[in-house]
């Protein structure tokens, strides 16, 4: 079956038959026609009760709300159809019937994509009317309106892609529906305060740079003053600096949601196939770490750069983050340059590492064929070298980042290249033993240990802090916390603590100290890799004895009476 | 068609299923038989391709399911325990929805849909949607789902639970038609009187072992390897039993009321000659018959076996 032809697509004809019945097409239609007709009409009047407004630019202003509702509709609505019908049909087990027919999984991720929020897509459909006709009225360029909607439709998937993720993660259907709309609300309010910080490429996961750079400018009267605050006010979105280029906002959005897009099929797709297999082979986890950092590492270089993206750094972080120095810019640049790094290779080596059992099954299919190892890009082999794979590239993105504050003069070097070592081996340390914890025990545990190494002491440094007055204690409190140090080490990096510019990073009571707090991360860590390390040897070799071994001799239990009876031979043996 | 070997099924923290073996020929009805948790349920998807078992070989129709999952898919039906529908959707749509899944042409969709309905007797029920259908009607709505695109094997889990006596007859009669036209049917089902008579083999399993299986009659043979002859003598059981007692091959003799119930090591002739013996010293018989373990008794046999 041709996975695109979409009309014989069993899940999407499926679609249309639950959720688009006649009676429900109609009220669900008539419903949206209404709400749009409202919205033009009311907005377009409303405007041209404003003094010298032509019809054309009332007509445009009617444009935004039907925008919204049009948000509202595809991303809101109908990613929580998806992450929804998707979570229900695995938790009644419906998803098992369709595992086991024939079609391949590219035509049933399609069809489930398409299908399940087929309502969606059909109201969306009316509103496009509404859309053409304000843009027709307001005299808009049409190809800028499809632009928009290509990027919109895109980061549409993006978020329909996501709510299957949740679905086939999540168990419950009302569960998923909510991670996911909360994924639309992160991604929607959230990221774009780092975006904020030179790290353009989060907020093109959505509209919002295609609708500002694009759409806005010819929305708003140009002549008008409010028209000319807008435009200066959404200059960044006019075009992407990516490294040494000057993109159109519609192309990089386009590569960035084509790379989410493409993630999340890989995740699905693989889920499809068994609901046993991790999310991410390993092969996948290193492109996907490796494009992570490239899109990192491009965004944030050309703000330390260039002096007007520069500038306008520190004018939106003074905006936004109630800080003033241009050292607070690169700092902050620099802290989550590393902490981005470090919560992507994370989430990677969450997303591959095996457990006990998937390596043991693994192993024995490979000594089965007559090997003697798993290859390392196996599914069930170690994530040790894509962890390793990781700390590089995130050191090289670190550095290259570092570099080019330095050589554009943004901060003042001290004694660079001691602490950017220790800087750079605090952040293996900590990411070895995340992939070691997440190896080698349970989830539970992997939670446990979160919470007891991270939650508590970042929560007993806000009370010792706040409640107690007793900041610097609360700093080395919160040492396994590897923000603390990555916090300590990144301000020791920029300038000269003690100077007065400095005291918004890291109060001039914690100068005398931060040297000692990234020292204690580092020997923590360090350690703790260290040892994980060296019972993650004795572990794999019990892994290799346990493939090695029948399974009459793993982990047999004691013989009960039961066994007397099994001692007739099994049914295969019974008829010789 | 089905092929298990040392397959062993392991989650956090047990085993739910311990080195299973099974062979079943094509064409056979075999039962799987056990109390709930036993590991029929793990051991059905495992042959479904939709669990991975921790170690073992498990091949269906020649092909290893874990090499070559989509092969299976296509000679597989699958019908799991409480079998969910798609409540949104009619009944003819459902079925349509995995014929075309299966590749099954528009026209010739039509025709097998009603096929399969009716002879799930579910063709009255096409236009009803999903979440009016009783639990009966379900199954045989997901029975008719799983028989669509003619399965070569099939693996029914817990098929007839939840439904009534006369359903359950039906259920039978359909499973039987089914095996009779060449396929090979994998039955689960915790009540044991439900799969007696239906099946060609049974296969009873306990904490996730497979505690005895093959044929009825060989497992009956091989639970009860002393006759026991129940005779009933209106008049005189206990000169009966005293006349019994003395034969040789009879191990016990005991009485109840006008019945004399014989634990007897002889075969089928020497039988013949203690009926002949009894009769020739006058006792009275009005019947004289062989009593024969069924599924029941040979999970009381294993149960006391187990208390033992």
């Amino acid at each position: 079956m041709n996975a695109w032809k979409l009309w014989e697509n069993p899940l999407v004809v499926r679609g249309v038959r639950s959720r688009l019945r006649l009676k429900h097409a109609v009220s669900w239609g008539l419903v949206t026609i209404v709400a749009c007709i409202f919205m033009y009409v009311f907005v377009s009047n409303m405007a041209m009760r404003q003094p010298n407004t032509t019809q054309a630019e009332a007509s445009r202003e009617a444009i935004v709300p039907l925008l919204i509702l049009q948000g509202g509709i595809l991303l809101v609505m109908g990613t929580g159809s998806v992450a929804g019908g998707m979570a229900r049909e695995r938790t009644y087990r419906l998803l098992d019937y369709q595992r086991l027919t024939p079609m391949s999984p590219a035509s049933k991720i399609i069809g489930m994509l398409i299908g399940l929020p087929i309502r969606e897509y059909f109201l969306f459909t009316l509103t496009l009317p509404f859309v053409f006709y304000a843009a027709w009225v307001g005299q808009m360029p049409f190809v800028v309106l499809l632009k928009f909607y290509t990027v919109f439709i895109c980061s549409g998937l993006v978020y329909h892609m996501t709510g299957l993720v949740a679905g086939m993660i999540v168990d419950k259907p009302w569960r998923a529906g909510t991670v996911s709309q909360g994924l639309i609300f992160l991604l929607y309010l959230v990221l774009p305060q780092i975006s904020s910080a030179g790290f353009t490429f989060f907020e093109h996961l959505t509209a919002r740079p295609v609708f500002y750079g694009l759409l806005m400018q010819h929305i708003l009267p140009q002549n008008t003053i409010e028209g000319f605050i807008t435009e200066i006010r959404y200059q960044r979105y006019h075009s992407v600096d990516f490294f040494g280029m000057k993109l159109m906002p519609t192309y990089f959005s386009l590569a960035v949601q084509g790379f989410a897009i493409v993630s999340l099929y890989v995740i699905v797709y693989r889920k499809w196939l068994g609901e046993w297999r991790l999310p991410f082979s390993k092969g996948y986890a290193l492109l996907f770490f490796a494009v992570a950092q490239f899109f990192l590492v491009g965004s944030v270089q050309p703000y330390l750069r260039n002096n007007n993206l520069f500038d306008m750094l520190t004018e939106s972080a003074s905006r936004d983050l109630i800080f003033r120095s241009p050292t607070f810019a690169v700092f902050i640049v620099l802290f989550i340059t590393q902490a981005v790094s470090g919560i992507v290779a994370a989430l990677v080596l969450h997303l591959c590492t095996p457990n006990w059992h998937q390596s043991v099954l693994a192993l024995r299919r490979v000594y089965k064929r007559g090997g003697g190892r798993l290859p390392w890009s196996d599914d069930a082999a170690s994530s040790l070298p894509i962890a390793v794979a990781c700390i590089l590239m995130s050191w090289l993105g670190f550095i290259a980042v570092y570099q080019t504050a330095v050589s554009a003069q943004r901060i003042a070097v001290n004694n660079p290249v001691g602490e950017v070592v220790m800087m750079l081996l605090v952040f293996a340390a900590v990411l070895l033993t995340i992939q070691q914890v997440r190896e080698q025990f349970s989830d539970r545990v992997g939670m446990m240990a979160l919470f007891v190494f991270w939650v508590v002491p970042f929560l007993s440094m806000i009370l010792l802090w706040s409640a107690f007055n007793r900041p610097v204690l609360g700093l080395y409190v919160a040492t396994p916390f590897p923000a603390a140090a990555l916090w300590s080490g990144t301000s020791m990096l920029v300038s000269d603590l003690n100077s007065l510019a400095d005291r918004e990073m890291v109060p001039l009571i914690f100068a005398s100290h931060t040297q000692r707090i990234v020292w204690l991360t580092l020997v923590f860590y360090g350690g703790a890799a260290s040892v994980l390390l060296l019972t993650s040897r004795r572990r794999w070799q019990r892994i290799r004895t346990a493939a090695g071994q029948g399974p009459a001799t793993i982990d047999k239990p004691a013989t009960s009476s039961v066994e007397m009876a099994s001692a007739v031979p099994a049914y295969a043996r019974a008829g010789d | 068609m089905i092929h298990t070997s040392d397959m062993r099924v392991d989650y956090d923290g047990f085993t739910a299923v311990h080195d299973l073996s099974l062979d079943i020929p094509a064409g056979q009805v075999f039962g799987l038989i056990g109390p709930n948790g036993a590991g029929k349920t793990s051991t059905i998807r495992v042959l479904a391709t939709l669990q991975q078992p921790t170690y073992g070989d498990v091949r269906i129709g020649g092909i290893d399911v874990a090499e070559a999952p989509d092969r299976v898919h296509a000679i597989l039906g699958y019908m799991p325990d409480l079998a969910p529908v798609h409540d949104d959707l009619k009944v003819w749509e459902m079925i349509d929805m995995f014929a075309a899944s299966h590749f099954i042409g528009r026209r010739e969709r039509k025709r097998k849909i009603d096929d399969c309905l009716e002879r799930v007797g579910m063709l009255g029920k096409r236009e009803v949607k999903g979440n009016t259908l009783s639990r009966g009607m379900m199954q045989r709505v997901v029975l008719a789902k799983t028989l669509v695109h003619e399965p070569k094997v099939l693996l029914l889990d817990e098929p007839a639970s939840g439904v009534d006596p006369v359903a359950r007859i039906e259920f039978r009669r359909i499973l039987r038609r089914l095996a009779d036209q060449g396929k090979t049917v994998l039955v689960s089902s915790h009540i044991l009187t439900e799969l007696a008579d239906m099946c060609d083999a049974i296969g009873i399993m306990r904490e996730g072992r497979m505690v005895v299986s093959g044929q009825i009659d060989d497992i009956v043979r091989r639970m009860q390897p002393k006759r026991i002859v129940e005779i009933d003598c209106p008049g005189g059981a206990a000169s009966a039993a005293a006349l019994l007692s003395a034969r040789p091959g009879v191990v016990s003799v005991d009485t109840k009321a006008q019945t004399v119930l014989v634990e007897f090591n002889g075969d089928s002739n020497e039988m013949s000659r203690l009926l002949a013996y009894l009769v020739g010293s006058g006792v009275s018989v009005t019947r004289f018959v062989e009593k024969r373990f069924n599924v029941e008794d040979i999970m009381l046999q294993l149960d006391s076996m187990e208390v033992a």
